[in-house]
């Protein structure tokens, strides 16, 4: 008798329910995470915690998808460039935005701050979810990269 | 009394039964429900301090990533560390017969080969006693073997956190000379060969 006779009706078993309820919960994760990064400057939440969201939204995908091809150095290349599109646009910011608007209150400039908020929040989310993605991918294929 | 005042007391309780537990628990998965019930109690304490940013952050990170992180680590394992029992210690005092010890080791492999395991042999620590559960254990070893020169028998004691040990004990009580005493902490058993 083969010991994988005791193990392989198990997974299967498991293996569609965790399918059924990933897929039921994928989207609402999804939703969660970009409300978070969207609203960040309004309510709890930011870039960070949105981003951990998304990340673990794609490994619920990861995790269920029959075919693990990710390409993992495309990753991780959009990541860098992602972090210095960070510094250059916190440069950016600090040079050119933050003297003049620091004490205005007047609507258009809170609309502004706003905007900026909004970028940067996405900037940092879109960074954090690859990242966090990344992690999770090297850590399931090891010694790919 | 402020109600307030009593939830937070009620989590602050759950936060260091939580903790306790996370260190004094030995499997490896419990280990990992525990510390995410840790994150989770410590997040409603954030939000009850009036810190819901860092709440957020602790659920998102503490409770889902890092358990997710520690659950293929314990799923990743590749090597079935194998450890003598050393010789110095009470429970034992003589030395096994290498050529024995050889043996055992193949019968092991071949085991290991259908799982794509790598068998390993790490030695007893001389000195110390070795255990396969805690979380203070020097190494994480899987089997632990001594043998008895008076029935020239190998007692091994396997590590209940791993999840080939139903399948082993069965392959291993179809060998000769070898008892499977039992898992965990279970010394006292007697099994016939």
């Amino acid at each position: 008798m083969s010991p994988f006779n005791s193990l392989r009706p198990r997974i299967s078993q498991s293996y569609d329910l965790l399918k059924v309820i990933s897929l039921l919960l994928l989207p609402f994760m999804l939703m969660f995470g970009l409300y978070i990064v969207f609203n960040g400057d309004l309510s709890p939440g930011g870039g960070f915690q949105g981003g951990v969201v998304l990340a673990t939204a794609y490994i619920l995908v990861y995790f269920i998808s029959e075919q693990k091809t990710v390409e993992l150095s495309r990753l991780i290349r959009i990541e860098k460039v992602l972090f210095f599109a960070l510094i250059v646009a916190g440069v950016v910011h600090l040079l050119f935005f933050s003297g003049a608007l620091a004490t205005l209150v007047t609507p258009e400039a809170m609309r502004l701050k706003r905007i900026i908020l909004i970028a940067f929040n996405m900037l940092i989310g879109a960074k954090v979810a690859l990242g966090m993605s990344g992690i999770i991918t090297m850590f399931f294929e090891e010694g790919s990269l | 009394m402020d109600p307030l005042m009593i939830l937070m007391a009620v989590l602050c309780v759950a936060l260091l039964i939580a903790a306790l537990m996370t260190l004094i628990t030995e499997n490896n998965f419990r280990l990992i429900l525990y510390f995410a019930a840790f994150s989770l109690t410590a997040a409603g304490l954030y939000m009850l301090l009036y810190a819901p940013d860092i709440a957020l952050a602790e659920i998102a990170v503490g409770c889902a990533f890092v358990p997710l992180i520690y659950t293929i680590a314990v799923m990743k394992q590749t090597t079935l560390n194998v450890v003598v029992r050393c010789a110095g210690s009470e429970q034992c005092d003589c030395y096994m017969n290498p050529e024995r010890l050889e043996a055992f080791m193949e019968e092991i492999g071949r085991f290991c080969d259908l799982y794509g395991l790598e068998a390993r042999l790490v030695g007893g620590l001389e000195g110390k006693v070795t255990t396969v559960a805690g979380i203070f254990r020097p190494s994480s070893p899987d089997l632990l073997i001594d043998y008895d020169p008076v029935q020239d028998l190998i007692r091994v004691e396997g590590n209940e956190n791993n999840c080939l040990i139903e399948s082993l004990e069965r392959w291993l009580n179809q060998t000769p000379g070898v008892a499977f005493v039992g898992v965990g902490v279970s010394e006292n058993e007697e099994v016939e060969a």
